[in-house]
């Protein structure tokens, strides 16, 4: 069948509205980051090439600095929270065998997921205030010693953002292991009762092998999300008390809207992004050797 | 499993903590509800404890203080929903069921995007906005929400739209129809349930978004967004009446929780088909 050239331009006149938009938004977007990285780019001002001065300056930057370790406590706990509660709340689902109770508790779960992040994030602030919230229940339980300043203290500020969403199974991370866990066939089941398994068997020799493709999915997309966000910290410490809770993407935003250094807090992007990148790559290689 | 079970302590154990999980996921939300019904003061001495009367001022005072930003985080949703839809709709289509030359390059190129955070390209959106003059307008969170949010689309659409049976567009083509008829006629009415996907999973982000209108509109409050003015009252300006902040919250959490409950079933779909996909 010959095609008229009206035929021909058609797929590309469908795509023409998608491309226009990434070519703005993101083509050019990230070839802009990466060249007002090597300028003095700032607010109000014409920019001048640098060069590597702003990468120079970026690595010499203690607060930039401290806030990749930051990130890295950030990242591992981020990582660990997201696998291990939504698991253990399946996997308590999963026996209990009266089904619509598991739905009711399922459907519990998962609706303060759709309050927004923020107002979620908002209401442990007022939790972790120094007047009431937490230190109230101690104070109800005779255990004001344990009070503190949550938020506000150099040694209890990074903890409390890290536990902010406890016990963190209203996530979508939730529903992708139960979802994971619902695709097991039950030919599986039927051979480990006539082998007499115990539960604590069918979660060990069942459950966990089949649901590892699910948990590699959970742990990549719980590093990019944990690397890539700053709105956290930015709504509860940003960053204090001192640089105790700066990361980042963080020390990046700030650079670049508050003290309106664009080609800095390019380069500090850009150091970030590299890095988002090797660890996505490294985490998806490790991820395929092992299938 | 078994057919009689024992009521041992590891079943005790696991429903006690099945009990515990569920209230510590529900205490701050409960405590959120608790203040939204007390004054300011009994917030401050008794924090834990119910009031004796419903303190429904607090609503009253948040309605006059939220109903604008809400309605301008439903106006944005709203817009930038019918423009992802649309050019969702055609690229989906476009890679899932046409035939060109360069689509695996072009494709690739739609993928790769999903590789660059949203945090690089803040601040060169941010100059590509203020160029084009709409720094301090809805447009400034429009369009680029639609620019942002039609990636996971087109991938979530494009295999919808793959996987639709051949034989319907044939038989259209037999009887003479074109392709943008195929499109129009059969193949968006058939997408329904993938548009809604895209759509409620769209909405979900924009409303919950605040850093980039925080970066976006900067100027009066006339155009700012609920989540934004939220943001701003942690970032400390704003007022300190707890109470009142509390039933705000409540009261913009009402328009995301209808959106998403009301179609839950897809909203689910979409977390997990985009999580697996991308």
């Amino acid at each position: 069948m010959k095609k008229t050239w009206k035929a021909k331009l058609l797929p590309y006149l469908f795509l023409t509205p998608t491309f226009i938009f990434l070519a703005i938004f993101s083509y050019y977007a990230i070839g802009n980051a990466i060249y007002t990285s090597f300028t003095d780019s700032a607010f109000g001002q014409t920019a001048h090439w640098v060069g590597l001065e702003n990468y120079i300056a970026a690595f010499h930057d203690e607060m930039f600095l401290t806030s990749f370790r930051n990130q890295l406590i950030i990242t591992v706990a981020a990582v660990f929270t997201s696998v291990f509660f939504p698991l253990l709340a399946a996997e308590l689902l999963f026996f209990i065998k009266h089904k619509r109770i598991a739905n009711i508790i399922k459907t519990a779960f998962v609706i303060p997921m759709l309050v927004p992040q923020i107002v979620v994030i908002l209401i442990w602030k007022f939790l972790y205030n120094p007047n009431f919230g937490f230190n109230s229940i101690l104070q109800l339980l005779h255990m004001e010693n344990l009070s503190h300043n949550w938020l506000n203290d150099q040694g209890t500020a990074l903890l409390s953002i890290v536990l902010i969403g406890f016990p963190f199974i209203s996530s979508m991370y939730f529903l992708i292991i139960h979802t994971g866990l619902n695709m097991i066939g039950e030919e599986l089941y039927e051979a480990a009762i006539v082998d007499g398994a115990t539960q604590w068997d069918v979660v060990r020799n069942i459950h966990v092998p089949n649901l590892t493709p699910y948990i590699k999915i959970v742990v990549t997309l719980s590093l990019i999300q944990s690397l890539s966000g700053f709105g956290l910290v930015a709504a509860t410490t940003n960053g204090g008390p001192g640089f105790a809770t700066t990361i980042p993407a963080l020390q990046m935003y700030k650079v670049a809207f508050g003290d309106g250094k664009f080609g800095r807090a390019s380069a500090m992007g850009v150091i970030l992004f590299v890095v988002i990148i090797i660890l996505t790559l490294l985490s998806r290689k490790t991820m395929k050797e092992e299938d | 499993m078994k057919a009689k079970r024992k009521i041992g302590i590891g079943y005790l154990a696991s429903r006690l903590l099945t009990i515990a999980l569920l209230f510590i996921t529900f205490f701050p939300f409960v405590m959120l509800i608790n203040m939204s019904v007390k004054p300011s003061v009994l917030i401050m001495n008794d924090f834990l404890g119910l009031p004796t009367q419903i303190y429904i001022e607090n609503f009253k005072r948040a309605i006059d203080f939220v109903l604008k930003p809400i309605g301008n985080s439903i106006f944005v949703c709203v817009i930038s929903l019918a423009g992802i839809l649309i050019v969702v709709s055609l690229s989906g289509y476009a890679f899932g069921r046409m035939k060109f030359k360069g689509k695996k390059i072009l494709y690739t190129l739609v993928l790769a995007v999903m590789m660059i955070p949203y945090t690089l390209l803040i601040i060169p959106n941010y100059g590509i906005v203020d160029k084009m003059g709409l720094l301090n307008t809805p447009w400034a969170l429009i369009i680029p929400y639609i620019a942002g949010q039609q990636v996971m689309g087109i991938i979530l659409a494009e295999s919808f739209f793959r996987g639709l049976p051949n034989d319907i567009f044939e038989a259209a083509r037999i009887d003479g129809a074109s392709e943008f008829y195929c499109f129009a006629h059969i193949a968006v009415p058939l997408s329904k349930p993938i548009l809604i996907t895209v759509g409620i999973t769209s909405v979900v982000s924009m409303y919950n978004d605040y850093i980039w209108p925080t970066i976006a509109l900067t100027g009066g409050d006339d155009t700012k967004t609920f989540c934004q003015i939220v943001f701003n009252n942690a970032a400390g300006n704003g007022t300190t009446d707890m109470g009142l902040i509390a039933a705000a919250f409540i009261i913009g959490t009402i328009p995301l929780l209808i959106a998403t409950a009301s179609c839950l079933k897809y909203y689910v779909q979409g977390m997990i088909g985009g999580a697996v996909k991308g």
